[in-house]
């Protein structure tokens, strides 16, 4: 579907279909702490003291990558072979 | 010393360099002793190619030339130039090809002939000349032999082994593990272990998702008409997109024993343990996903641990053929990050990384902006593009720009201050344009940008303007992600240095671009990813043969197929990675990361007069010089004083 660029406009403020993150995202995880894990964060993998794979709700996003003890958090990005 | 041989299904030599073809049939035990040999008969034949008399003198001995693919049974294809194309054809005995007219009168021909009418044909007064066809060399024989890893190069002495011991660990797509080059002779498997990401999991699933396959389920599933089905797993089988499984190829290159293809791959004797992988969650869907294959980063950080555990302690060689285009491009990614803490914390391991194809794609840009200036990115978005298209930017932490977006019509649709994002919707409300501008990116401390123009937008040339708020430092680089149904791109002139994947400028891994070595002068190949990375760290480090490899051809059994890129040069560092790590576990040294990579570099052949060229590294792979340098007593502590160096701390 063709978009013009004469309708582009910013979004809708109040626009209810706007929703918030849902469902459950992977992630890599860095902390500063050995063995500190977030709350609502589950460890899928761990790579050492400081680093994990994990997966949490999305909604928690944004608090996990603010947590002080939280050095880095790295969503699950897609990676395509490479022929 | 005593010779082997095969029983009367013994073929002529099928290739150039040497390597023996096992076409089919066992190896039998039969040897034949130095002191049983007896000179023959001086023969008596016609003056010709030595190949010619060969097969002549078998002939007379009664061996049977079996048929191949162009000839009959006794039958042998040659090439020929001769004075008078018309008496060629003539020749009864002579079943034509191609004729190809000379300046001066004669003419290369090509035919088959009878093996007995050789001599008669060769006498005839208008053949000038008369060979027997050169078979095209092996290529994958080509691999081993350029990188002098096939087992006839290696040094003398060397306990290298084929790999034996060390597990070469594969992520990738397409496991073919009924292919013969990957079984044992008595027909079971030497896969230790796949696991299939995508499959549903089991209450013993890794990390809680996928399945795996152990070997004890895969010989059972060999013994089966259909081993694919009766495993529940298997390469896809050919189709318009794709011949051969990409993952079937990669592995044969490191680690192929020959046994079903003839010619084996570079580390033949090591345990092989493949994963599958699989996204967690693919955000793409539709035509431009179509036949593509894909993962994702925590999936593949999670295939790395999997192997390291599943080796045991054994040494351990990963390779991996994965990336993006977009990324820092200076190794602080978290899952560069993460597999260089795991290749760190114990030596013997080592993670090899195809450099990316993307070098002519134009899909890297670097400049400058000027304090209180700008700069212009010019950004083509291509007629047929049917998909949706992303750039990404990364600044010094130390600048400040704001981004500006125009369309093609020229009309500035947002700027978006540092810190910030801005966002365009159609008017049903879909989001059409996203811009971030985010600063201090916490893994590096830079600024980054990112572009994303929802498919559905006008193609043509899209500027991306760069405002200098506040500048220190003032340069940037910028890629464009790939897109295999649509590749948008940036105008000429290029800039295709920095073009490595998104995940081959780590720390620890080794990263190879690729070359032909079927030419004399080793070119490199067209599409071979460009370094430094954007930190200026000399990656690729290495270069190996990359261009039209014959490997395994999935679902064949025996077959081999060609395919081209670094991909296929990744697996033969990864196999020589093998040979070096079973060479120091013979002689009891541990081999940290460094020293491995140290060996590798050091016995590179340079191809420029540079220390390092941004494509093809420090130079061409070497696998007899590296054992060499391994045995010679390169600097490795004895396996008791080893201690496993665990990369604790933040990095």
């Amino acid at each position: 579907m063709p978009i013009s660029i004469d309708e582009l406009k910013p979004p809708d403020p109040d626009d209810e279909n706007r929703e918030p993150a849902q469902g459950r995202v992977t992630a890599i995880v860095k902390v500063t702490r050995a063995g500190y894990v977030p709350e609502g964060v589950t460890v899928r993998a761990r790579i050492d003291e400081e680093m994990f794979t994990a997966s949490l709700p999305a909604r928690l996003l944004a608090q996990v990558r603010s947590d002080p003890l939280v050095a880095s958090i790295e969503e699950s990005e897609p990676l395509q072979r490479i022929d | 010393m005593q010779l082997r041989r095969r029983a009367d299904r013994i073929l002529e030599p099928q290739n150039t360099c040497g390597d023996r073809i096992e076409l089919g049939g066992d190896i039998v035990s039969e040897t034949i002793g130095l002191d049983e040999l007896t000179p023959a008969p001086q023969g008596d034949y016609t003056p010709m190619d030595p190949r010619l008399q060969r097969i002549v003198a078998r002939a007379r001995k009664g061996q049977r030339r079996p048929a191949s693919s162009s000839t009959s049974v006794n039958e042998i294809a040659v090439v020929a130039r001769v004075s008078s194309v018309d008496d060629w054809l003539g020749l009864s005995e002579v079943k034509p090809g191609v004729v190809i007219p000379g300046d001066g009168g004669d003419a290369i021909v090509t035919g088959r002939i009878p093996v007995s009418r050789i001599e008669a044909v060769r006498e005839m007064p208008f053949v000038l000349s008369l060979k027997a066809a050169q078979p095209v060399q092996r290529t994958l024989g080509a691999t081993t032999a350029d990188t002098g890893a096939s087992p006839k190069l290696l040094p003398k002495g060397t306990k290298a082994a084929g790999g034996k011991g060390v597990v070469v660990g594969v992520v990738d797509f397409g496991c073919d593990f009924a292919h013969r080059n990957f079984r044992l002779p008595n027909g079971t498997t030497r896969v230790e272990a796949i696991w299939n990401q995508s499959a549903a999991p089991t209450a013993t699933s890794p990390f809680g998702y996928g399945r795996v396959y152990e070997r004890a389920q895969i010989n059972a599933a060999l013994k089966k008409a259909d081993p694919y089905a009766a495993l529940g797993y298997g390469p896809d089988p050919d189709n318009e997109f794709e011949k051969g499984s990409h993952g079937t190829h990669v592995m044969d290159i490191a680690a192929g024993n020959g046994r079903g293809s003839g010619v084996a791959g570079i580390a033949p004797q090591a345990d092989l343990i493949f994963v599958e992988l699989a996204s967690s969650d693919i955000p793409w869907a539709g035509k431009e996903v179509t036949g593509k294959s894909f993962g994702d980063s925590v999936q593949l950080l999670e295939a790395v641990q999997f192997i390291i555990e599943r080796a045991a302690g054994r040494p351990c060689a990963i390779n991996l053929s994965l990336g993006t285009n977009g990324g820092p491009h200076d190794g602080t990614t978290l899952v560069e990050q993460g597999i260089d803490r795991l290749v760190r914390q114990a030596p013997n391991r080592a993670v090899i990384i195809a450099a990316s194809n993307s070098f002519g794609d134009g899909i890297h840009a670097a400049g400058t902006v000027a304090p209180a200036g700008r700069t212009d990115i010019p950004w083509n978005v291509i007629a047929q593009d049917v998909t949706a298209n992303e750039m990404e930017l990364w600044y010094s932490g130390a600048d400040k720009f704001a981004v500006e977006l125009i369309a093609p019509n020229g009309t500035s649709l947002v700027t978006v201050e540092p810190g910030k994002t801005g966002e365009l919707t159609t008017n049903s409300g879909r989001t059409a344009i996203f811009v971030s501008n985010r600063l201090n990116e916490p893994n590096n401390q830079d600024n980054t940008i990112s572009v994303f123009l929802e498919r559905g937008l006008p193609a043509g040339r899209w500027v991306v303007r760069l405002h200098g708020r506040s500048v220190a430092d003032g340069k940037w680089h910028a890629w464009i992600e790939r897109d295999d149904a649509g590749q948008s791109t940036f105008f000429q002139p290029l800039d295709n240095s920095h073009t490595l994947g998104s995940i081959s400028t780590g720390h620890e891994t080794i990263v190879v671009g690729s070359y032909d070595a079927h030419k004399a002068n080793v070119p490199l190949s067209w599409f071979s990813s460009a370094g430094p990375t954007r930190d200026g760290r000399e990656k690729p480090e290495l270069s190996a043969p990359g261009h039209a490899v014959l490997a395994a051809h999935s679902r064949t059994g025996t077959g081999v197929i060609s395919k081209s890129g670094t991909s296929m040069a990744a697996p033969a560092v990864t196999g020589i990675g093998a040979l070096v790590l079973a060479q120091a576990k013979a002689q009891k040294k541990n081999l940290a990361i460094g020293d491995l990579r140290q060996i590798l570099l050091e016995t590179a052949r340079p191809m420029t007069p540079a220390a390092w060229d941004a494509r093809y590294g420090k130079g061409r792979i070497a696998g007899a010089e590296a054992v060499k340098r391994l045995m010679a007593g390169a600097a490795a502590p004895p396996v008791k004083r080893a201690a496993a160096k665990r990369a604790g701390g933040r990095s």
